[in-house]
């Protein structure tokens, strides 16, 4: 993957292994475990945009699907942290999949509305009254042919599913074995160590055979399918892989925060994702590092603009796009010479 | 081939021998790329059927094409944009290797074989069309002659069995055009059929075994480039009926 | 089962949603024509519509105007605002010019304004001395300056530039109208007509008639005058058009000025039956997409049939199956447009072959 690559990861291995003893403040770790967590996203969200040259503004439906996956087989169900995880992996990978298959044929407009329109159906969803969900589950069932008994028997454990726009909470934490998750530090090392196996499986993917045709993809696409690419499986396959890493990232953080609500899971997180990619640079995985970091960061530190945050990550977004399209890492690569001759 | 209303192939019937190197003329407007972009499977015939070596692949999807060897190059370069040189034609081994995205993300030795092989048989073809030592370069950013050496570099790395090439030589001095000339000569020594769109006739008739010439989507004048120099239909078509030489 | 009146009474209220659908589906077909781009702003065209309508409104009513001036005065101040803000849009980020024009300082002008006004609270002597000065200093200072924006941004840039706009929007109209919603008077008096058992409301009556006569207006617009034809051939392939001496940027920014304007006349006409608040805008552009794709995008009068039937399905999808999932039960609809059938009810294929994005 090239020295320059593998000097980072190496850099960014040992920041992590030194940073809780620099910041000791709980309060700092925590702003990093979140950064963590949502560097995850963002790291999918980038090979999508960057690589493949595809957008989605929905993966805070993804992360949504992750965070309700864990909670409610956790919580509800009293099932471990691997099958909350797992299940929400599969979920999303069949939503990913469903929505990819018809939108990734078409244009890249296509598939921003429809990943905002899948999102914003997740959120829906999770947001709707429990009475209401019932109620359609019963109008369901007993169109199908089922009984009302038989229906409502069923309905039981959905009664308290998703717990509407209140949320729920009680998730239990991560255990491994003996090891309980549960000090800011220990969750610092384990979401950080995470974030980095998937830098490190994100480049070695950009920089193989897969990673190549992406590029090319995003390059020209006809020419590519000139060359002999098949775009849709390999563009769908990334799209499944972005959705994943959300997924992955919300199971995360239902384990991490212990409570979960449908206001976290809205259009304006899956903008903010976007956001964090662009600052940081869409045409690297660090980009999406540096950029939730930056974007994550700068928040605490800017209180005082607390009200005006949606109005600000438009204007940043859009300054962006317009001046520095590559991004912060763009910006730091042309400077120092590098330029576009070696990708990645 | 009907566009909307505008019929832009009508009844071009011809057919290609194998190892030769056949080139299609015709004015501006005539129907040559689209008959490269229907053969390519670019875009979808509405009549007819593409036969390549005795197989039926008409309506074949571009990367289905490329995988049954037919390759081509683009009137306009389409090279792939923030790759280099030498990674622009490693694109075209895709095809050859299989590791996926499990094998490529956890650098399994299947992946890294791949690799090293794609990288090798890529320089293999940048030798061959004598770009070397350009390999690590923007490939946008190099000159527009070296470009498209890339482009033909790009598709002989798909191992075909023909090659298309929509007008290489388009935008070339003399004498990269007789480097293009002698780069033909081997592309058809190694046993690849050539097929090229051309408007540089000293070019034309100086390497073609075979010319078909093509106005206003039909076929109008088939054979070597002596008969076509001499074919009446052929004049008019360039110069018009009223000048006669 | 639900009886006649209560479907009907569902169609009626389809029919004042699927106003809406309609015309953000025409302002996006319309920037599409001629630009190739969606703009994901459309929504917020219809919000600032409503929005900036009950605000003059109401100041005027305040100011002793009577309600029969006061509306259509407000509505020329509503349309004509966001048409300007619309244009100021389409020249600061879409087609960035390289030298600052007079829509951005008049866009200073009003972030001036704005900010001494609304953020601030300044008093109204203070903040038009300050916009004043302000922004002749800046002309002063950067006339001879050159922009360096992005030249020939990327389909993927131009996408998240759109949605930069729209949320900025958003924000500023957050701040300066708060979060909860607006009313409006009805403009005729609220008397219900009942039709079969079920109830239309006037204004119903009135926003349907409002919106056919602006789709005649565009039909006529693009079919008789000459900058519509100008706009039409631009649509079909910019740099000819600009051989045959069309001003194809002018072209441009006035798509953009004329969908923002639709977009208005719609959140205003309709603010009085449905309120208005700031975040309006996201889930009316989705559905206004989906309308425009279910219409074959491209096709104006497809965009807007299909507007009322999406809207007509949404609300017979919220009162017989369930009003909390109302919104995701369109978006579902426009869901199954975008995998099944892209090309819409009466777009066709090859229209869109021929667009570059």
């Amino acid at each position: 993957m090239g020295r320059a690559n593998v000097t980072a990861l190496i850099v960014f291995g040992i920041i992590i292994l030194v940073l809780p003893f620099v910041l000791t403040s709980p309060y700092y770790l925590r702003v990093m475990n979140f950064a963590g967590i949502f560097s995850l996203v963002c790291i999918g969200l980038s090979l999508l945009l960057g690589y493949a040259g595809q957008i989605s503004i929905g993966q805070a439906g993804f992360f949504a699907i992750g965070a309700y996956s864990s909670g409610i087989l956790c919580a509800a169900f009293g099932q471990s942290a691997w099958v909350g995880l797992v299940v929400g992996l599969v979920v999303n990978s069949l939503v990913a999949f469903l929505v990819g298959i018809p939108t990734l044929k078409l244009r890249g407009h296509y598939l921003a509305m429809a990943t905002l329109g899948i999102g914003e159906i997740i959120h829906i969803v999770a947001l709707a009254d429990t009475e209401e969900l019932t109620r359609l589950i019963a109008w369901i069932g007993e169109n199908a042919g089922y009984a009302p008994e038989a229906v409502s028997r069923v309905l039981q454990p959905y009664k308290a599913l998703t717990g509407g726009p209140s949320g729920f909470g009680e998730i239990p934490t991560i255990n491994i074995g003996s090891w309980v998750v549960s000090t800011p530090v220990e969750w610092f090392y384990f979401i950080w160590f995470v974030v980095f196996i998937a830098m490190l499986l994100s480049l070695n993917l950009i920089h193989s055979r897969i990673g190549r045709a992406l590029r090319a993809i995003h390059g020209d696409e006809e020419a590519a399918r000139a060359m002999g690419m098949n775009t849709l499986p390999l563009k769908l396959g990334i799209f499944v892989i972005s959705a994943c890493l959300a997924s992955i990232a919300g199971s995360l953080y239902a384990h991490y925060v212990t409570f979960i609500s449908p206001v976290t899971f809205s259009i304006n997180e899956s903008i903010l994702f976007v956001v964090m990619v662009a600052v940081g640079g869409m045409m690297s995985v660090w980009g999406a590092l540096v950029g939730t970091l930056i974007m994550t960061i700068l928040p605490e530190t800017l209180r005082v603009f607390q009200d005006y945050d949606i109005l600000i990550y438009g204007l940043i977004l859009l300054l962006i796009m317009m001046f520095m399209p590559d991004g912060v890492v763009g910006l730091v690569q042309s400077f120092f010479g590098r330029g576009r001759e070696k990708t990645g | 081939m009907k566009f909307g209303g505008v019929m832009a192939l009508g009844n071009v019937s011809t057919s290609v021998a194998e190892h030769s190197i056949t080139a299609i003329i015709g004015p501006n407007g005539a129907g040559k790329t689209t008959l490269i972009n229907v053969i390519s499977g670019a875009i979808p015939q509405t009549k007819g059927k593409v036969r390549f070596q005795g197989r039926d692949v008409s309506g074949f999807a571009p990367h289905k094409a490329a995988e049954a060897g037919i390759a081509r190059t683009f009137q306009n370069l389409r090279l792939f944009k923030h790759m280099s040189t030498l990674e622009n034609v490693m694109v075209s081994r895709h095809i050859k290797t299989t590791s996926g995205f499990f094998s490529c993300a956890l650098k399994l030795p299947s992946s890294r074989s791949d690799e090293k092989i794609i990288r090798e048989k890529a320089i293999e073809f940048l030798d061959f069309v004598g770009l070397g030592d350009k390999a690590n370069f923007d490939a946008l950013s190099l000159p527009f002659g070296v470009q498209r050496h890339i482009e033909i570099a790009r598709a002989l790395a798909l191992d075909p069995k023909v090659v298309l090439l929509d007008e290489p030589a388009g935008g070339l001095n003399p004498q990269e055009t007789d480097g293009l000339a002698t780069l033909i000569h081997k592309i058809r020594d190694k046993g690849i059929t050539v097929v090229l769109i051309e408007h540089d006739m000293s070019l034309v008739m100086n390497i073609s075994d075979s010319v078909v010439v093509l106005n206003y989507g039909q076929k109008i004048a088939e054979g070597t480039p002596e008969e076509i120099q001499r074919n009446q239909a052929v004049i008019e078509a360039y110069l018009g009926k009223e000048t006669v030489h | 089962m639900a009886s006649i009146s209560d479907i009907l009474q569902y169609v009626f209220s389809g029919i004042t949603i699927g106003a809406i659908y309609a015309m953000v589906g025409l302002g996006f077909t319309m920037v599409y024509n001629s630009t190739s781009i969606i703009n994901f702003a459309q929504g917020e065209f219809v919000m600032l519509g409503g929005l900036l309508g009950v605000t003059c409104v109401g100041a005027l009513k305040n100011m002793g105007m009577p309600a029969h001036l006061a509306i259509p005065v407000a509505f020329v101040f509503a349309v004509g605002a966001t048409t300007l803000a619309g244009m100021l849009m389409e020249k600061v980020a879409i087609e960035p010019t390289s030298r600052l024009t007079v829509f951005h300082y008049g866009g200073i002008a009003a972030v001036v304004a704005w900010l001494s006004r609304v953020v601030l609270g300044l008093s109204i002597p203070v903040c038009v001395s300050a916009t004043v000065v302000i922004t002749a200093v800046l002309y002063l200072l950067l006339r001879r300056k050159t922009i360096h924006a992005m030249k020939n941004p990327t389909v993927l840039q131009l996408i998240i530039i759109t949605i930069a706009l729209s949320i900025m929007v958003r924000g500023i109209a957050m701040f300066t109208f708060g979060k909860d919603p607006y009313f409006m008077d009805h403009f005729v008096p609220e008397k219900a007509i009942n039709v079969l058992g079920a109830t239309v409301l006037p204004q119903t009556l009135l926003v349907v008639a409002v919106i056919i006569l602006v789709v005649i207006l565009v039909g006529l617009f693009f079919g008789l005058t000459l900058t519509g034809k100008a706009m039409q051939a631009c649509a079909f392939n910019r740099e000819i058009a600009k051989l045959m001496g069309i001003n194809d940027r002018w072209m441009i920014l006035l798509s953009f000025a004329m969908s923002a304007a639709v977009g208005a006349v719609a959140g205003y006409v309709v603010t009085p039956i449905t309120l208005m608040e700031y975040d309006r805008g996201p889930m009316l552009a989705l559905k206004g997409f989906g309308a425009a794709v279910l219409g074959g995008l491209g096709n104006g009068y497809g965009a807007v049939a299909a507007g009322f039937i999406l809207g007509v399905l949404e609300a017979l999808g919220a009162g017989l199956i369930s009003s909390a999932y109302k919104d995701a039960i369109s978006l579902i609809i426009l869901l199954a447009v975008l995998f099944y059938k892209p090309t819409g009810l009466f777009g066709s294929a090859e229209a869109a072959k021929f667009k570059e994005f």
